[in-house]
């Protein structure tokens, strides 16, 4: 085993881990787990074994193994940074939401404390 | 005999505890209430425009103009405002000129005022701001198709319906923008008034830069991307 194929194996290994933790924990779901599960899966059967990746490359009309994993690569990070944008876009509105609410219902409340609505409207 | 409308002034205020107070005490007696925004400055910005007799809300963690805005003037319709104008807390806006904002909304003439300081004659504009503004104003042109001179003026009048028919969702300075959408979408009646606008060097250092133009459009372009 070359010493490129034992990093890459540590580095899915530590990433496999993480993510078993994270299901455990239930911060991410079954489904999530597994999907991340199998990628890294693939990940290390195509590490151990290049010759693999360059016949599956072949069979899909693409010349090498290599050039292959870099082109799934790049349409996953391009799909992985799409949903971070989404989610960071969503908190940043709630958070204003959380921050406006915040500020107005403090002022409408020393509104009340400063002008306290009648008992007796009729007094 | 119909109650005289409520016209309330909406100040986003973010790190201005020098000028706030001066401003909230020129305007205060051109309507019936000021409300300021204190966008996350923790440095006496809102107790200073507190002193000046405006009613201040806070934001607890800064989230630019154009959400502070909004806060301001969902406040504002809670309270019963009529009028809702917007303004800015550096003192480049002058209010005398609130009366001749909200006479094409008092007349029922338009929905929404938006304040020019290219329709008013002999207005010297600095040369790098009128660059990056003439920008805008065609940008938005292209964009929405509204007929403007200025479309990132601060100085607005909105009339109840028009305020509580925008949503704005673009937190920072693009918020500008967004309104001229909004109004071009929601087929608001505008008009443009000539209002002045007073370049001091303080001002101009708090102002508008060609980087932040860039920042606008990638804001714009994220918003209506992602909705």
């Amino acid at each position: 085993m070359t010493p490129i194929q034992i990093i890459l194996l540590s580095g899915l290994a530590g990433a496999a881990c993480v993510t078993g933790a994270r299901w455990r924990r239930n911060e991410i779901r079954p489904i999530a787990a597994a999907t991340w599960i199998l990628i890294w899966t693939f990940g290390a059967v195509f590490t151990v074994n290049p010759s693999w990746s360059t016949s599956v490359a072949h069979a899909l009309g693409v010349g090498r193994g290599a050039d292959l994993v870099t082109y799934i690569s790049i349409v996953f990070l391009f799909f992985a940074v799409f949903r971070l944008l989404i989610r960071t876009e969503r908190q940043r509105k709630e958070m204003t939401e959380l921050v406006r609410r915040l500020a107005i219902d403090e002022q409408l409340k020393k509104d009340a404390e400063q002008n306290p609505p009648s008992a007796n409207p009729h007094a | 005999m119909a109650s005289p409308p409520c016209v309330v002034v909406v100040i986003p205020a973010f790190r201005e505890p020098t000028m706030v107070g001066g401003v909230v005490e020129s305007i205060r007696p051109h309507v019936d209430r000021v409300v300021v925004v204190d966008d996350g400055s923790g440095d006496g910005t809102g107790d200073a425009a507190r002193r000046a007799g405006a009613t201040v809300l806070t934001h607890i963690a800064n989230r630019g103009q154009g959400a502070s805005l909004m806060t301001g003037i969902r406040y504002a319709l809670t309270k019963g405002a009529d009028i809702i104008l917007t303004m800015d807390a550096d003192g480049q806006h002058d209010p005398q000129e609130i009366t001749a904002m909200i006479e094409p909304i008092l007349t029922g003439k338009a929905d929404i005022a938006l304040g020019s300081r290219f329709l008013r004659s002999g207005h010297l504009v600095p040369l790098p701001r009128k660059a990056l503004l003439v920008a805008a104003t065609w940008y938005t042109r292209m964009v929405s198709g509204l007929d403007l001179t200025d479309t990132h003026n601060g100085f607005r009048a909105m009339s109840r319906h028009a305020a509580s028919t925008i949503k704005l969702t673009q937190d920072r300075m693009a918020h500008a923008s967004e309104i001229l959408d909004q109004v071009a979408e929601l087929e608001l009646r505008y008009v443009e008034v000539p209002v002045t606008i007073r370049y001091t060097d303080y001002s101009l250092a708090k102002g508008q830069r060609a980087m932040n133009g860039l920042r606008i459009l990638v804001d714009l372009w994220v918003g209506k991307v992602l909705g």
